[in-house]
């Protein structure tokens, strides 16, 4: 942890040098690659998730000065990604965007699938019509719901990390992530039951 | 704890985040339950799928002409 810690210190303090041209490439390595995935799963765009990829880094590394280390670099790149990302699906005005719902308080329903399934991800990667159907299953959630699930799943964000990128409280990325699994997990059954 | 009380709850069961009086209700519950057993395994088993699943990158091509196109703006800003 300490090793961690010392080792993003002192890659903040090259980002924010007058040469942070090492610290570019090491970055652009480290979060180029989850960037362009959370753009993806927004955008469902492989251009558009370049362009977020792009415009990310150059805002950064406008905008290095200004950040404080409050929280992770990672947090933060995500960030930007996550807003410039939010701004394309706003000019496009195609779908309900998350910070234009409101959380759905009414109780969790009861499962209604219930079928017991095992699919190991050895066996997903042979399973092409199962792979399509978690796919399937994740662009059908609401967008609010799908980019919770995105980073703490699927990407491994902590709570706390996810809630600063989507400008969160920890409650609200727990109770969406509830909501994003437990609709996953019905999908899945449904498919499993019928198949 | 009732299946509609408990469903409330699985997300953070699994996470580990129940604080223990709740934890404690909760597998009393999942013990006489096999309902709830199977979405809490399938539950998992979901998560696991999607935490496994292929992760789609940038092509190598991209991503080297990203690259230099974003070092290139760096250089201008840096000036």
């Amino acid at each position: 942890m300490i090793n961690e810690a010392t080792s993003e210190n002192e890659l903040l303090v090259r980002f924010q040098s007058s040469d942070p041209s090492s610290a570019i490439a090491e970055l652009f390595e480290a979060y180029a690659d989850p960037i362009y995935r959370l753009a993806l799963q927004l955008l469902g765009d492989t251009d558009a998730a370049e362009d977020v990829v792009q415009e990310t880094f150059i805002s950064a590394i406008s905008h290095r000065q200004s950040f404080e280390g409050r929280s992770k670099l990672s947090s933060w790149l995500y960030r930007i990604a996550y807003n410039a990302a939010i701004g394309r699906l706003r000019a496009r005005q195609t779908e309900p965007l998350p910070e234009d719902e409101s959380d759905d308080e009414t109780p969790s329903p009861l499962p209604h699938s219930l079928v017991d399934w095992n699919l190991t991800p050895e066996q997903l990667q042979q399973d092409s019509e199962a792979a399509e159907v978690l796919q399937r299953a994740i662009l059908k959630l609401p967008l609010k719901y799908r980019v919770v699930f995105f980073l703490r799943d699927m990407e491994d964000q902590s709570t706390e990390q996810t809630a600063e990128v989507l400008g969160l409280t920890e409650t609200a990325v727990k109770v969406r992530l509830h909501r994003a699994r437990m609709a996953l997990r019905e999908a899945l059954s449904d498919y499993f039951e019928e198949r | 704890m009732k299946c509609e009380d408990i469903v409330q709850y699985l997300s953070d069961y699994v996470d580990g985040d129940l604080p223990v009086e709740i934890l404690e209700e909760a597998e009393k519950h999942l013990a006489s339950c096999p309902n709830c057993t199977t979405t809490v395994k399938t539950l998992r088993e979901t998560i696991n799928l999607y935490k496994k699943s292929c992760k789609t990158c940038i092509t190598p091509e991209h991503k080297s002409n990203l690259l230099a196109a974003i070092q290139e703006s760096a250089r201008h800003h840096c000036a």
